[in-house]
């Protein structure tokens, strides 16, 4: 199985510079997206007909935080003008919702806020994702984000073969 | 995975009623709940907006829990909800139940009346207001918070379901809660898709949503153990699926890709077919976009014969992360009841668009409905419940 990891405080510039380049939504994302975003890049970077629909990939996001560190800033902005652009990230399934849009994933897409880093809990959680019809495969994103150079961030890229 | 998931209890709370038997008048009337913010501390007081008809000191007296705690609504209004699902159910504490429960606004109440320098945002995030919920019954065995969005509830009760099927879990507590917040109320008006009048899902003249509160929960285990304990199915959440429309962050597609493929995965999970079902709950917002994207949707899934379709958001408001709970609980309520509620707000359809039922109107032969909650993200989930007999 597929196993990476950003390393916390990390130049997510130059990870995107390295990993992607051709994607400028990336600049508008929080940190919580921008690492997800990479993640996946890292983990699917050698797929066959990568940006082709495809509805068998699941994205399961987990976290303890959620979006909090965007959560603060949209909460700032608040004072001025609510920022749009920052209100759309207080919501942690952004995350998959980016990574969906990039990778053009119509399969089932979820984010759950955990109470902390447990394997065996998100592996029983993802190995429920595959009793749906149609998923063959998921990418797992653990990105637990209190601030923007604070972060835990790792994912995995699950088969149905690695569930036996 | 032969294994039949049956809801043994409902509990529900929103602008429309605190409890199944206000709902379920407020639905059958199609009495509206929206009115100007008096809870919420807005200065938009020119919103309708769908406040659940209880202070916090009134819902902590109900509970019982000194006035002197800080809780947050969205705990409050949780705490309601699945008191009264627990009643129904009858006692499920010896069998642990795991608590799944959606919410995005989470304990931001809290946070935002503290004076800046006061706030501590990560004691009153989204899986604290869960755990204090869980606390408040003791017998949790887990605690677990989808956050997806609008769609937080639905994905909830799937993964529920999903629990149970596996048998991983005897017993489910799951739904969602949301209270108000000028947190989200200020960010959808900052997306501008806040209605200052009465929404109009469905309508030509729909000019965007607006924003309710509440919460819903239903108690979830196999058919077998309901009977063998002696508890009585009120419905069976029969099928679910999930599908991401990866269009848009907060716009749906044209088409209705993701609506149109959660719903698909629902029926199929359920073994059923699209004629099979009776009647659908539409996430109907009333925004310009979701209401055509979702007629889209289900003219692709159904042709010509779109069985009767209503959205109940120009009763309750959008309920947000609650709503997809707090519906399957409407569509419970309509099946034990043999209607269909009706579709506030619409008078005449859009090009292309949907003719929902404008009335509560009797329906004693529907078996089976969908569900659907689409959240941000293109989080799109689709829930299929059934009859009890």
């Amino acid at each position: 199985m597929k196993e990476v990891s950003i390393t916390s405080g990390a130049n997510l510039m130059e990870l995107y510079r390295n990993l992607a380049g051709d994607y400028p939504k990336f600049f508008k994302m929080d940190t919580l997206c921008k690492l997800g975003f990479l993640l996946t890049e890292m983990l699917v970077a050698d797929d066959t007909d990568r940006f082709r629909q495809r509805e068998d990939r699941a994205v399961l996001v987990f976290s303890r935080e959620g979006s909090l560190a965007d959560d603060c800033h949209y909460a700032d902005s608040m004072a001025d003008f609510p920022s749009p652009a920052l209100f759309v990230y207080t919501l942690p399934n952004i995350i998959s919702g980016e990574i969906a849009i990039r990778n053009k994933y119509a399969g089932e897409t979820s984010a759950y806020v955990i109470d902390g880093f447990s394997r065996e809990l998100i592996d029983g959680l993802v190995r429920q994702a595959f009793q749906d019809p149609v998923t063959e495969s998921a990418v797992v994103v653990w990105a637990d984000c209190p601030s923007d150079d604070k972060w835990d961030a790792r994912g995995w890229l699950v088969k149905r073969e690695d569930l036996a | 995975m032969s294994k039949r998931v049956c809801i043994s209890g409902c509990g529900v709370v929103s602008a429309i009623g605190v409890g199944q038997r206000e709902t379920l008048l407020s639905l059958k009337e199609g009495l509206k709940g929206l009115a100007p913010a008096r809870y919420l501390p807005t200065t938009h007081t020119e919103l309708p907006l769908g406040e659940v008809k209880l202070s916090n000191v009134q819902m902590k007296a109900l509970l019982g829990i000194p006035d002197s705690r800080t809780e947050s609504r969205t705990s409050l209004l949780a705490m309601m909800a699945v008191q009264e699902a627990l009643q129904e159910a009858g006692d499920v504490s010896a069998f642990r139940p795991a608590f799944i429960s959606g919410t995005t606004v989470g304990g931001m109440d809290i946070s935002e009346q503290m004076p800046p320098e006061q706030r501590h945002p990560e004691d009153w995030d989204c899986g604290a207001s869960s755990q204090a919920v869980a606390d408040y019954f003791g017998f949790f065995s887990q605690v677990i918070t989808p956050s997806t969005a609008c769609s937080s509830a639905a994905n909830a009760l799937l993964l529920g379901a999903r629990l149970i099927k596996a048998g991983r879990c005897e017993v489910v507590v799951a739904g969602g809660s949301e209270c108000l917040s000028l947190f989200h109320l200020n960010g959808f008006r900052s997306l501008m898709i806040v209605d200052g009048e009465p929404c109009r899902p469905f309508d030509v003249s729909r000019a965007g949503l607006n924003l309710g509160e509440g919460a819903a929960y239903v108690v979830l285990e196999s058919e077998e153990h309901a009977l063998a304990r002696g508890a009585k199915p009120q419905a069976y959440l029969d099928g679910w699926g999930n599908a991401c429309d990866a269009y848009h962050q907060t716009a749906s597609s044209p088409d209705g890709e993701g609506a149109f493929l959660a719903m698909t995965k629902a029926i199929q999970v359920a073994g059923l077919k699209p004629a099979d079902i009776g009647y659908i709950n539409a996430h109907g917002t009333g925004t310009p976009n979701n209401d055509p994207s979702e007629s889209r949707a289900l003219q692709r899934l159904f042709g010509a014969q779109v069985p009767p379709v209503s959205s109940t958001k120009g009763l309750t408001g959008h309920t947000t992360s609650a709503s997809g709970s707090i519906e399957a609980v409407f569509c419970i309520l309509a099946l034990q009841n043999g209607f269909l509620p009706g579709n506030a707000g619409f008078s005449t359809p859009f090009e292309g668009g949907i003719v929902p039922i404008r009335e509560a109107m009797p329906a004693p032969d529907v078996q089976h409905v969908l569900c659907n909650a689409f959240g941000f993200g293109g989080n799109d989930t689709s829930l299929l419940i059934s009859k009890a007999l």
